[in-house]
């Protein structure tokens, strides 16, 4: 079973397989991130890194 | 150390004393790094820079030069960033100070014995992966020290949301062990030798699934994370595009552990597995830019601090750089591009692009950002910080072009073929005594970019040495953690905010990748037809197989002939996956310096390799190969064969006991014959227990073991 799936990996199918996941990640990421609460959640985390901290 | 001030906050100080220790460590291996390269660019433009000093010889040089860049400069910049941008971002000390020292100190003694046992000839033969099998354990144990003093101060943290940096930071802590694991996976033969458990076509994916990933996850990945932190910071504007780093990190995670096989195009690897190195490549162009752009953009409306502030400059050339490479980074992947490309200079100069324009600049603005503020002062001169930078950058660009022409124009000739199918330069020479100009060239380069790196320390040195007061740990007021590490948002929010799941599932899209692309060739067995004809080296040639691995033959010589007309016609018929079904470590190589060695044997008499390597200039008089006349002074261990047969057959080589019982009288024997024709040839008489001896029956042995 296995010798046989081995022997039948092509580059379509494995390219295939590792392209239709990608694009699944990648446009998934996209749409994700623009949802309009993420949006401005994501804004306000941006400008955290600028606040050092109070002093003491 | 906390001191609670009231129940909603709390002061708190950051070990700072831990960062300033990795930024000094940086700057000091910088110099080793750059001295040795800038050595090693000299030797290739002039080989009596080789001062035939088997130490310092290019072949042994080169692996300390590239182990110094990556894992002492580099990896010191890195600890030093992520040091000091978690614990702000996280708004929480380093989880344990002894952790911390522990880690410093220990990174810092793998580094020394890299720099002792390298030029000494201690090596897996393995690019970037050369360290010895001690070595590699104490890589192991620290690098889970790094992991849990990371993570248990992602688990202690005050800020709920993971910033975007720590999410790369994540990304290379647990790829980078996922990888150096898998490809150092080795039996020792002795505490200084060791041969890899994968062999042939096996190693040479996983060490270059290893070798592209560790530039992946260990200069572009936790450098990004950098980038990410240090330029709003320098700026004092938020990222361009939060959003766009989501996509960008996700992409970028899912898509690079694919590409290793771009090495291997053209090669004996199956076809499948190349056209996915190459798809997969290709696609990196969209997170890569997608990541430049959101650094360059976050300057909007502020470059005129380009002007102003050489942080700044160090960072836009560092992000003008990384575009530039993972541009052709991809661009090289294209097949008939790499068929071009691969074993030029052109390779050299697109990796020095990376390492010195994007991580050597992005590293020096990080420390010119991070000197004055550790040590409480102003720096010294902006002046000579401007100056650096320019001479960094012309420094690299100088390097870049001169390699591209090089590389380019070699491979060109390599390629030349008449109307009458013969090579228009058909000694290998010709194509390397046209590009020594340009490697003139490289060396000043180098020159001018190590000018640069010195008036750093000088202004570093005044900036530490003039401040006022000693420097003191940061403390900060920040709010007492009142969440549990959990969260209470929803879908990637929440995830932002679980750690633990946020690794995991980082783990999962390497992995994914990993298994897919490497099993079927851990499993070649099962779907390649294996010639079992092919015997495995005699006892003598693997003697001279392990003196080649030792002085580093491979930084030069590949033994890989492609399925090129102009490589064959060179160098003969193609090389096959079974060929080198039984070399651990697999000598592939990446570079031709000199030519592909897969054939050399019986091409020419014995004395011909005792003269070209006591003295290569007597055979080929433009030649710019090191002489290696200490092999004859070197007595070969025929004793430690036993010991090292029986680990190969432990690995699957088909020796058999009888043979590996007698090892060390057969190889007696075999030295004594080659020995006997030397001097039957006019060599030295007496020469049968010197490694030169061993090293030639090696090199004839070269395409003598299989059926074509």
């Amino acid at each position: 079973m296995k010798s046989v799936a081995f022997a039948n990996y092509t580059d379509v199918t494995l390219t295939l397989i590792g392209l239709g996941l990608f694009v699944s990640v990648f446009i998934g990421s996209i749409i994700w991130v623009n949802l309009k609460e993420n949006r401005l959640r994501y804004e306000k985390i941006a400008k955290n890194i600028l606040d050092e901290g109070e002093q003491p | 150390m906390n001191n609670t001030n009231s129940p909603q906050t709390e002061v708190i100080r950051y070990d700072d004393q831990v960062v300033r220790w990795f930024l000094l460590a940086m700057i000091g291996w910088a110099f080793a790094a750059f001295a040795a390269g800038l050595l090693i660019a000299t030797q290739l433009a002039y080989w009596q820079a080789n001062f035939n000093l088997e130490w310092i010889t290019f072949g042994r040089l080169r692996p300390l030069h590239t182990n110094a860049a990556i894992f002492a400069f580099a990896g010191n910049a890195i600890f030093a960033g992520i040091y000091h941008s978690s614990q702000r971002l996280l708004k929480a000390r380093m989880f344990n100070d002894t952790l911390s020292r522990i880690h410093f100190w220990g990174w810092q003694i793998i580094i020394l014995l890299a720099a002792i046992t390298l030029p000494l000839g201690y090596t897996q033969g393995k690019e970037y992966a050369e360290l010895e099998w001690p070595i590699d354990i104490a890589i192991t144990v620290i690098w889970v020290v790094f992991a849990v003093n990371f993570f248990g101060t992602l688990w202690r943290r005050r800020e709920k949301h993971l910033y975007v940096a720590l999410w790369f930071y994540i990304a290379t802590i647990v790829t980078v062990a996922v990888l150096h694991i898998v490809n150092s996976l080795e039996i020792p033969v002795s505490m200084t030798n060791s041969y890899p458990i994968w062999g042939g076509i096996q190693d040479a994916l996983v060490q270059w699934w290893y070798g592209h990933n560790a530039v992946a996850f260990f200069l572009t990945t936790p450098f990004l994370g950098l980038m990410y932190y240090y330029v709003p910071k320098a700026v004092n504007r938020p990222i361009y595009s939060y959003n766009l780093s989501i996509v960008h990190f996700w992409a970028l995670v899912f898509i690079y552990i694919w590409a290793g096989p771009h090495h291997l195009l053209n090669t004996s690897l199956p076809e499948w597995a190349q056209t996915v190195g190459m798809v997969f490549s290709l696609m990196l162009w969209a997170p890569s830019w997608g990541g430049m752009i959101n650094g360059l953009l976050t300057l909007r409306g502020s470059w005129h601090l380009l002007v102003t502030e050489p942080i700044v400059k160090f960072f836009v050339g560092a992000l003008t750089f990384y575009g530039m490479a993972t541009f052709e980074g991809p661009l090289l992947s294209i097949k008939s591009v790499s068929s071009l490309g691969h074993y030029t200079d052109w390779i050299v100069g697109h990796v020095h692009a990376g390492a010195l324009g994007w991580n050597g600049l992005l590293s020096f603005g990080m420390a010119y950002y991070l000197v004055p503020k550790l040590w409480n002062t102003e720096l010294y001169s902006k002046k000579m910080a401007n100056l650096h930078f320019w001479l960094a950058l012309s420094g690299v660009l100088l390097y870049y072009t001169s390699m591209l022409a090089a590389g380019i124009t070699q491979g060109l000739m390599w390629q030349d073929i008449d109307a009458s199918g013969r090579l228009v330069y058909p000694d290998f020479v010709e194509t390397v005594t046209r590009i020594v100009p340009l490697y003139w060239v490289r060396a000043i380069s180098g020159l001018i970019f190590f000018v640069g790196y010195l008036i750093m320390v000088y202004n570093f040195y005044k900036t530490i040495s003039g401040a006022k007061e000693a420097p003191r740990d940061a403390e900060v007021r920040v709010p007492v953690k009142n969440f549990a590490a959990t969260s209470d948002g929803e879908g990637h929010r929440r995830l932002e905010g679980l750690a633990t799941i946020f690794t995991v599932l980082t783990v999962i899209a390497v992995l994914v990748a990993s298994v897919i692309s490497i099993y079927p060739i851990i499993n070649v067995n099962q779907y390649v037809q294996m010639d079992k004809k092919v015997t495995p080296w005699s006892p003598l040639e693997l003697a001279g197989r392990d003196i080649y691995v030792k002085e580093g033959c491979y930084t030069c010589h590949s033994q890989q002939i492609r399925k090129l007309d102009f490589d064959v016609v060179r160098f003969g018929q193609p090389s096959t996956i079974e060929e080198s079904q039984w070399d651990h470590p697999f000598q592939w190589g990446s570079k031709r310096t000199g030519p592909d060695l897969s054939r050399i044997g019986k091409k020419y008499p014995d004395l011909w390799h005792y003269r070209h390597m006591i003295n290569p200039r007597e055979i080929v008089e433009k030649s710019i190969m090191p002489s290696y006349s200490w092999l004859v002074n070197h007595k070969t261990d025929f004793l430690g064969l036993r010991r090292k047969l029986s680990v190969l057959h432990q690995l699957g080589v088909p020796y058999d006991a009888e043979t590996i019982a007698n090892a060390d009288i057969v190889a007696q024997k075999e030295a004594a014959v080659i020995a006997e024709q030397l001097a039957k040839e006019g060599a030295p008489s007496g020469l049968e227990n010197q490694q030169i001896v061993a090293l030639i029956a090696y090199l004839q042995a070269l395409g003598q073991k299989g059926t074509l």
